[in-house]
């Protein structure tokens, strides 16, 4: 399953400085919310708020509401986020974000990869972006059919990070 | 799958995967403007009891449009496919936490949740509805079980390395060659 010696210990070097910029990052995050508290950190708080949005079914409106009056209530020197685009950026500096791509409207292809600057299907020259109908105009930066991918290698390396994880899947 | 690919098998941590699909519509039934096909992966490297809990099956695919996708859902599977591809061809090391260690981590895929009709388009299995799971090595369709059996047969050609074929028959399950 494993090359040879040396390429493993490369992969373990890199392995290892990814482990350790992941770690920072973690690290990073584990500040008190605000001085002196002593029950949540930066990360928990946003965790565990974001979890009640989830479980709760708020609306993303008054999620960013209620964050920008909790930031308001909360002692001075916090470190809570203020907007729900904050939130989001944050979460996807954990390679937890998802990938938005377009696809021909005649499923042909995916704009990805070496097609990724077409502004038409190189199968059935069908327009990537919107068209006016009543004027003809196109609309750059609107594409006619785009999908969420949510990259699952990350997804998996994050599940053996967790001890408890990491035992139950071997 | 152990038979075929000894190595594979050997790493314990390497992972089995099953997909599923299925559409629905997000506003009202009545309203037939949009739709909704959420793409699953199920992680069969958990017990059994745990591995169909909804907190384990995770999203990988998320098409919205005005009609569904159809035989074209092929097309947007393209991302996942290649990063299954990738997985199983090279590889990616990973930390593992128990062991304190880097492995390379691989993925197989053991099986296609065939619950409702779309996944039967997607697969080109029209009328083979009896199965929930097709237990599927390499693209070939081995055999249907029902998704009980999968997690269970899946265990245990983890834990005994067995053909999964002569385990089935001994445990008097049924089989379905193509």
């Amino acid at each position: 399953m494993f090359d040879n010696g040396d390429d493993v210990c490369e992969t373990e070097e890199v392995e290892d400085s990814r482990e350790d910029a992941f770690m920072k990052k973690l690290a990073d995050v584990e500040p008190p919310l605000y001085p002196n508290c002593a029950k949540h950190s930066k990360l928990s708080s946003i965790v565990s708020l974001f979890r009640l949005k989830t479980h709760n079914g708020w609306s993303d409106k008054s999620f960013n509401d209620l964050l920008g009056t909790l930031f308001e209530m909360s002692p001075d020197g916090n470190v809570l986020h203020t907007s729900l685009y904050d939130v989001n950026k944050f979460f996807k500096s954990f390679d937890l974000g998802y990938e938005k791509i377009h696809a021909c409207i005649n499923y042909c292809c995916l704009f990805r990869k070496e097609l990724k600057d077409l502004d038409y299907c190189p199968n059935c020259k069908a327009s990537r972006w919107m068209i006016n109908f009543e004027t003809g105009v196109v609309k750059t930066g609107i594409p006619q059919k785009k999908f969420r991918y949510f990259p699952i290698i990350p997804r998996l390396k994050r599940m053996f990070k967790s001890e408890k994880m990491a035992k139950n899947l071997r | 799958m152990s038979h075929k690919y000894p190595s594979f098998a050997a790493e314990k941590r390497n992972i089995r995967l099953g997909l599923s699909t299925d559409g629905f519509n997000p506003l009202d039934m009545k309203n037939s403007h949009y739709s909704c096909w959420p793409v699953q992966l199920v992680n069969y490297n958990l017990p059994p009891d745990l591995c169909m809990k909804k907190e384990n099956i995770r999203l990988t695919l998320l098409i919205l449009g005005p009609h569904q996708p159809g035989n074209s859902i092929d097309i947007y599977l393209e991302p996942l496919i290649d990063d299954l591809n990738h997985l199983w061809n090279q590889g990616e090391s990973a930390y593992d936490a128990l062991s304190k260690s880097v492995f390379t981590l691989k993925q197989c895929f053991f099986g296609l949740l065939v619950i409702s009709k779309p996944m039967e388009i997607l697969v080109d299995a029209k009328g083979r509805g009896k199965w929930d799971v097709l237990y599927v090595v390499n693209t070939q369709i081995v055999c249907g079980l029902s998704l009980i059996e999968s997690m269970f047969t899946c265990a245990i050609e983890r834990v005994f390395h067995h053909h999964i074929g002569i385990r089935l028959r001994r445990l008097g399950l049924r089989t379905y060659r193509t």
